[in-house]
């Protein structure tokens, strides 16, 4: 809004031309994220309490591991918060007619929806096991991640259809591949994993956030290189016209982040609930398939990839299939607690991991 | 022999026809988008005529009509090295005759082109002719391929038998793909010859190794010294066959040529045309005659008429039934699916013009091709193989008559189409005129109108307003999704795949409708009802029981009876003298996705659409269903009907057992009324149930024991106790088995016992219960004691006067489903039952308890149990002996069971159902009949999840699953439901089985565990490389030490079992092996090895090994060296370690092991403190569970208070 205003204040007013600052991605990114944060600060701790009236506490899956049981009772659903800060924020400074933005805030929205209605399941349950089925869950994920690809790839897509449907790969300067209709399947598949990779991680106090706002950061970076034509031109990437929008989106998220950091580090006032960690993860997938960084994901997000399938061998191969454990406990983080290895210690070690990633995916820029 | 049923073997046949025709389907798919209906796709089919032409006649129909019976009678008669000689010789005599052939017609092909490609210009001559030269080996390869295949059907490798035509179509997509852009059209030809080679290939490595099996060899010479007198016989059925490939060979030739005159590409239509039109025809119509004809050989041996007419009948009118609708279909959509299977590449919309009008006029000759197939195969089971012949050979006269006539039409092309549509139709009736002829002049009756016209009528006016009313909607759906024309059209049409797919279901809606009100139309005369449930006699012979009890009141009402095949109604109903129909059921397996959920819903299907049929034509007043599963597909069907208004009957259902199946349960919601047999069942259906009891049959009552006695064809001593044991009128295993291993214990009894058996009708490939019963007998007993056994025994394997039996006995021993218990209560006898266990909602277990509860009758629980890899159902003879003599010696207690018995029977069922059904009278549900007590079994999952957190609440020494759940008996159940767990193919199932077997306290099975436990069948490979072991997985090794502890019971085998496990490979194995240690530290018989054990395993790579073998260490270490090793840990890497290290050391400190010194003291300070974890301190937590605790135990002392108040007061 703020960003429609002053353009319009700017053109027809002499004396205002200083609001030419709201063409600038790098000024409103940083609005954007200072927004979002402010938010968080002014609207968590009534949340917070409000949830605690109505009761909308966390249940405890039994995981075997002790300190577990003292959390229980705290409130959740966070992600409302994250999703209303960077609304909120993107409202003032995000400029709505870009269709990146649009792409990217619906399925933040979508995705969003379908962890609110897991929480809800699993409050009014009384049970951490008893959300919505797995199938279920699956199937919603899958109708929004298919409607996101089908759009992807239709005329309405924010990319030109030269590029659509092309494949890169990191460490490598042209596409690889042009997936055609194939890559319908191909991105519902990584929406959907990220999504629940990103859901799986968020198992302890501040486990999730921290790495999705270094994998965001790194994103924007992506962002604003890809939606720059001089820079794209120089570094040998696709031009995507408007991708910069993106750089604002992701420091709206930044911000946001930090903002619910400050509540949820260790030991965590209030959780993101499934509510936060689907929309993050679907917003962080839908960010990678736009800029065509689908495969820099196991790299940059190679934390959340690890959680993901440690969970997943565990739980499809070990216990279903083969009768036994194959890790300690999964998913990663419970297995390194169960190795003696303390909640915050973990967390933090987890962070560091994640930042060195992070760092990695972004050599990759000139890497090529 | 169990016989398939016809859908099964219809599945059968589409699935083999399946691959093969669908590959080559892909194919022509393939050449139609590279090469269009075209000139240059004519003068391929103009060149493939003449190779196709003699591989039919020297390839596939000479091996499978001429040589392959001849081989195999001689196989069969053991003359093996006759038959390898025979098989070289024809194999000789065709490649040297498909050389010969091939070379004359090299030197014939330019004139043969002319004739065949008549119309084609100068160029297009030349093309045709190159094209043959090229053509013509691929004859001599693909007839070497038939040969080689029919010998491959026929020793059994049926796979690469439907596989090898696979690889001909690969080869051609291949050469088509690869070379088109080089050599054109020529690739196609190039295509062929590789595919025929390929084919050839790949067969020739089995071909080497299934002949060895067989004792032989496919050797290529011409001499054989001996002569082969069936040599002449092959030769004579060659002719016949030639003479008919000739023909329609003519027929093909005519059309091309007469096709070669038209537009360019009319030859290719025709052929592209005639592809398509094979795929429903040979993956409907040859399945379906296949399918229904197989049986008719039985018949016409056995010269039963009646039942060969009728099979006959049913083929025709499946025929009809499916045919007719498809072609209406394929009619009406016939340019859409053109477009949809070959519009792309070069084939354009000129091309499905073409092709969709000849497609058009062959759709119309479906239903001919069907009837055509059926009847040719029913000639043979005559012996008149001449009649298809020469009809073949009149149709094929007419077939080019026609053609000259019809192509001088506007339809041009679309006339030949016809033409061979017509003759195919005629060929058809006068295939039908004749098998009436032959009928006649074996005296049956012919097959006429009457016989298919409830059929023929209504599916015909259907299927044509159907066919029409497809046409319109995808007219309308083309102009509309015009205006949004999508853009994504790449591999697929997709207008054209949404408008056959929206057309289709809207034409299946429509056909349905018309079918199904139709039946509503006709008028009626009598009041009709429908019978239906089955599957055993408990579900028959109530249903039958109800009809003779409508009968009686109401004499002129008709009756049909709907079952599945195969099963017990066939025969019980059918002696019973009811019309009865067949339709396809199956039980439900359950939600979980399985192959078996698969059968269920094709066969729900299928039986669906039957049922739709039955109840359409029939259009039953009442419909009455007696459980089981067949009942569901009427139901379900009918609810539907219901809704539509095509059906007003209405549904009674009869529930014999207490607990409802699954699917009765969901049955039940349809139907009007529900009668009950126990007023427990009632709260599975609270509105429409009505309590009746059991409907028993009316020839089943007490009867004076002096007149019964006298009726016996059997002496029975005087003053004998007479006991009658059965298993229902299948048998049941466990208890023939039982029986007769009881018989030794009543040796020296002739004076006291006299046992009757029925031992049961089942003659199963896996139980034949006399067969089984006669052997055991013999291999138990000497031949002596068996003298003494004949004296107070008496069997047989089925008794038709079992109402004299049970008047005569004293104690009944069977089976508690419902139909036996009311039977016994209505003769009020005392009983020894064995509920089966193990079925849905255990629901014999039910009754067994309800009968138990009320004391009329006594029970043994089955268990479960290995005997030489077999999994068996097991009483054992000793224990029923003991019951029996136990209850005998009871006068008193003989009579109380009798009298509760006959108290235990709902009496009047009969009146009180026929009454409910007329809506006259109503019979409370509670009348004459006191409540039981009623809580269900739990399942095994309730009970795993009851038993476990009972476990967890409790002290573990203190538990006990009485506390939990009370019922002696009802644990005894549970136990042997538990044991029978452990023996299910699913690791899943043996997991929950041996945690449940030890949180019931089942010490019986202690056996059986420790067995698992180390038991070391490895499983498959691929489980194997990603880290799985044993069958009995590492979940079901660690719970069986679980267990253990939880049992609470050892002794030296167990001690033995654990001491082995610590070799396990699993982690959690050893861990808990130690832990097992821990728990039963006090009562250990050889402590000091455990410790070696112990130590040894502190060097372990798993931390949860280690840090459970320094705890067990501290409860079981004998001496300093147990000491001196846990000290040793103090510089581990992890905490746990180095935690349970101290903890051990206090331990043995505390047991006085160790006497606490200055050494010890200065070795603690070596260990190291600092640690990677902690446990978190919320204060304000804490104060909160202070608070409450403080509040909870003054409101318990306020409870307190008030009661002890009232008490005063009430004083």
């Amino acid at each position: 809004m703020l960003f429609k205003l002053g353009k319009y204040l700017f053109l027809h007013f002499e004396s205002l031309s200083f609001l030419r600052l709201v063409n600038y991605i790098s000024f409103r990114s940083i609005m954007a994220a200072l927004t979002a944060t402010i938010f968080l600060f002014c609207f968590s701790r009534p949340f917070i309490i409000y949830m605690h009236r109505r009761s909308f506490l966390d249940q405890v899956r039994e995981t075997g591991i002790s300190s577990a049981f003292d959390k229980k009772g705290t409130p959740t659903m966070g992600g409302i918060l994250i999703i209303g800060a960077i609304l909120t924020s993107l409202f003032l400074w995000g400029d709505w007619s870009n269709r990146f933005l649009i792409f990217v805030v619906t399925s933040l929205i979508g995705f969003g929806l379908i962890g609110l209605l897991d929480d809800i399941v699993k409050t009014t349950r009384r049970s951490g096991d008893k959300g919505i089925s797995e199938g279920l869950k699956f199937l919603l994920e899958g109708i929004v991640a298919i409607g996101f690809a089908l759009a992807y790839l239709s005329p309405f897509s924010p990319l030109p259809s030269s590029v659509s449907s092309l494949l890169y790969v990191p460490f490598v300067k042209h596409p690889v591949a042009d997936l055609g209709y194939l890559y319908v399947p191909f991105i519902v598949f990584f929406i959907v994993l990220v999504a629940n990779a990103v859901n799986i991680t968020d198992g302890l106090d501040g486990l999730a956030i921290t790495p999705s706002i270094f994998v965001m950061a790194v994103l924007g970076v992506f962002a604003y290189v890809e939606g720059n034509v001089i820079y794209s031109a120089y570094l040998n990437y696709p031009y995507l016209r408007g991708a910069g929008e993106l750089t604002v989106f992701g420091a709206a998220f930044v911000g946001a982040g930090l903002g619910f950091l400050w509540y949820n580090s260790y030991p965590a006032q209030i959780f993101m609930g499934d509510t936060g960690s689907l929309a993050i993860g679907g917003t962080l997938a839908s960010i990678c398939v736009l800029l065509k960084q689908e495969m820099l994901f196991p790299i940059l997000g190679g934390l959340f990839l690890a959680e993901a399938l440690t969970s997943q061998i565990q739980d499809k191969i070990g216990v279903r299939w083969l009768g036994r454990r194959i890790f300690y406990r999964a998913p990663l983080h419970h297995d390194l607690q169960y190795q003696g290895i303390a909640e915050t210690k973990v967390v933090i070690r987890l962070w560091i991991v994640s930042g060195i990633l992070a760092l990695i995916a972004l050599a990759t820029i000139k890497l090529r | 022999m169990a016989r398939k049923s016809v859908s099964k073997k219809f599945f059968e046949m589409m699935r083999g026809n399946l691959l093969s025709r669908l590959s080559g389907f892909l194919r022509e798919v393939v050449v139609a988008s590279f090469f269009g209906a075209s000139r240059a796709t004519d003068i391929f089919a103009i060149a493939f005529t003449v190779p196709t032409l003699f591989r039919r006649i020297l390839g596939e129909d000479m091996v499978e009509k001429a040589f392959l019976p001849s081989f195999r009678q001689l196989i069969a008669a053991g003359e093996r090295e006759k038959a390898w000689k025979l098989a070289s010789k024809i194999f000789s005599l065709m490649v040297i005759s498909l050389l010969v052939i091939t070379w004359l017609l090299y030197l014939l092909t330019p004139e043969l082109i002319r004739i065949i490609g008549a119309g084609l210009e100068k160029a297009a001559y030349r093309e045709a002719v190159i094209m043959t030269y090229i053509l013509l080996p691929f004859m001599v390869l693909i007839g070497m391929a038939a040969f080689v295949g029919g010998l491959l059907l026929f020793m059994d490798a049926t796979d690469i038998y439907g596989f090898a035509p696979v690889m001909l179509s690969v080869g051609v997509i291949a050469g088509v793909v690869l070379l088109s852009s080089k050599i054109g059209i020529y690739a196609l030809a190039v295509g062929f010859l590789l595919g025929g080679l390929l084919q050839l290939l790949i067969q020739i490595p089995y071909l080497v190794k299934r002949s060895r099996e067989y004792g032989g060899k496919l050797r290529f010479s011409l001499v054989v010294k001996e002569k082969i007198s069936e040599i002449n016989v092959v030769g004579k059925q060659s002719g016949w066959i030639f003479l008919q490939s000739v023909s329609s060979k003519t027929v093909e030739i005519v059309d091309r040529v007469l096709a070669s005159y038209l537009v360019a590409g009319s030859v290719a239509a025709l052929y592209f045309a005639q592809r398509l039109i094979q795929l429903p025809n040979a993956i409907l119509s040859l399945a379906l005659s296949r399918a229904y004809v197989t049986d008719l050989n039985d018949y016409a041996q056995k010269r039963d008429w009646s039942a060969f007419k009728e099979t006959v009948v049913n083929g025709l009118k499946a025929s009809f039934a499916l045919m007719i609708p498809v072609t209406a279909l394929l009619v009406g959509l016939s340019e859409p699916i053109t477009v949809l299977v070959f519009k792309r590449g070069a084939f354009g919309i000129k091309s499905v013009e073409i092709t969709s009008v000849a497609f058009t006029y062959y759709s119309l000759g479906l239903v001919g091709i069907a009837v055509y197939n059926n009847y040719t195969r029913i000639f043979p089971a005559l012996n008149k193989n001449q009649w298809p012949v020469l009809t073949s050979i009149v149709a094929a006269v007419v077939n080019v008559v026609l053609n000259w006539l019809l192509v001088k039409t506007p339809l041009a092309h679309g006339g030949i189409a016809l033409a061979s549509s017509l003759a195919f139709t005629l060929n058809a009736s006068l295939l039908f005129l004749l098998l009436n002829r032959e009928l006649k002049a074996v005296g049956a009756k012919t097959i006429g109108y009457a016989d298919v016209k409830q059929v023929l009528f209504p599916v015909t006016i259907g299927a044509v307003i159907t066919g029409v009313a497809v046409h319109q909607f995808y007219t309308v759906w083309i102009k509309l999704s015009d205006r949004f024309s999508m853009k994504w059209q790449m591999i697929f049409d997709w207008q054209a795949v949404l408008g056959i797919g929206l057309a289709g279901i809207g034409g299946l809606i429509v056909f349905i409708l018309i079918i199904g009100y139709w039946g509503r139309f006709r008028s009626k005369k009598r009041k009709r009802v429908l019978l239906t449930g089955g599957g055993t006699g408990g579900h028959v012979n109530p249903a039958l029981a109800i009809a003779e009890a409508i009968k009686e009141r109401e004499p002129c009402i008709e009756f049909l009876y709907v079952g599945v095949r195969g099963k017990a109604e066939e025969v019980i109903v059918t002696k019973s003298g009811y019309p009865i129909k067949y339709i396809e059921a199956a039980a439900f397996p359950g939600f979980r996705p399985s192959i078996a959920l698969l059968k269920f819903l094709v066969s729900l299907a299928i039986g669906m659409a039957k049922s739709f049929w039955i109840l359409s034509e029939y259009q039953p007043d009442w419909i009455i269903g007696t459980g089981g599963y067949v009942c569901a597909p009427i139901i379900f069907t009918h609810t539907v009907m219901k809704y539509l208004g095509m059906s007003e009957a209405k549904v009674f259902i009869h529930e014999q057992n207490s607990v409802p199946g699954k699917l009765n349960a969901v049955v039940g919601r349809f139907a009007d009324k529900v009668f009950l047999t126990f007023p427990q069942t009632l709260e599975h259906f609270p509105r429409k149930g009505v309590v009746v009891g059991y409907p028993v049959r009316k020839s089943v009552k007490l009867i004076a024991k002096e007149k019964a006695l006298e009726s016996l064809d059997f002496e029975i001593p005087e003053g004998s106790k007479v006991i009658f044991v059965f298993g229902g009128s299948q048998g049941a295993r466990t208890i023939n088995r039982a029986l007769v291993d009881a018989l030794g214990e009543f040796l020296n009894w002739e004076k006291e016992i006299f046992i009757i058996h029925g031992m049961g009708i089942l003659r199963s490939k896996e139980y034949d219960a006399v067969e089984d019963t006669e052997t055991r007998l013999r291999q138990r007993y000497t031949a002596e004691e068996l003298k003494k056994i004949d004296k107070i025994y008496y069997r047989k394997d089925y008794f038709h006067n079992i109402a004299e039996i049970y008047s005569v006995s004293d104690l009944i021993v069977c089976r508690s489903g419902a139909g036996s218990l009311n039977e016994i209560s209505m003769v009020g006898k005392p009983a020894l039952i064995i509920p089966k266990a193990n079925l849905p909602g255990d629901h014999q277990v039910m009754n067994a308890r309800a009968m138990k509860r009320a004391e009329a009758a006594e029970v043994i629980f089955e268990d479960t149990v290995i005997e030489d890899g077999i999994i068996l159902e097991k009483v054992e003879g000793a224990e029923l002996a003991k019951k029996i003599k136990e209850l005998i010696g009871d006068e008193e207690r003989l009579r109380k069971l009798s009298e509760n018995s006959r108290k235990f029977l709902r009496r009047n069922a009969l009146e009180r159902i026929v009454d409910e059904i007329y809506g006259e009278g109503s019979w409370d549900n509670g009348v004459g009949k006191e409540e039981q007590p009623f809580e269900p079994l739990l399942t095994n999952s309730q009970l795993l999840s009851l038993l476990s957190s009972a476990r967890a609440r409790t002290q573990s020494n203190s538990y006990h699953p009485l506390d939990v759940i009370k019922d002696v008996d009802d644990l005894q159940y549970y136990r042997h439901r538990a044991a029978a767990l452990l023996t299910h193919p699913d690791w899943w199932w043996r997991n929950i089985g041996v945690k449940l077997v030890g949180l019931l306290k089942y010490q019986d099975k202690i056996p059986t565990l420790l067995y698992m436990l180390q038991d070391r069948t490895p499983v498959n490979r691929i489980k194997r490389m990603l880290g799985g072991d044993f069958q009995e997985v590492g979940f079901i090794r660690r719970n069986v030490l679980t267990a253990l502890r939880v049992i609470d019971i050892w002794d030296e085998e167990i001690e033995k079992g654990v001491l082995a496990a610590f070799d396990d490979p699993y982690y959690e194995v050893v861990a808990n092996a130690a832990i097992t240690g821990e728990h039963f530290a006090s009562r250990l018989r050889w402590p000091l090895k455990w410790q070696e054990i112990l130590i040894e395993k502190l060097s372990d790579k798993h931390l949860e090994v280690v840090t459970a073998c320094a705890m067990a260490l501290g409860a079981i270490g004998m001496n300093e060296k147990a000491m001196l090793s846990l000290v040793r840990l103090s510089s581990r890497l992890e905490w746990q370690v180095r935690d349970a290290s101290l903890r051990a050391l206090r331990t043995l400190l505390k047991r006085g092991v160790i006497e606490p010194n200055e050494d010890l003291y200065s070795a603690l300070s070596s260990f190291i403190l600092t640690s990677t974890d902690f446990r978190p301190f919320f204060s304000i937590k804490e104060s909160y569970r202070m608070v409450t605790r403080e509040i909870e135990m003054l409101l318990e002392k306020q409870k307190r208070d008030a009661i002890g108040g009232e008490k005063k007061e009430s004083q």
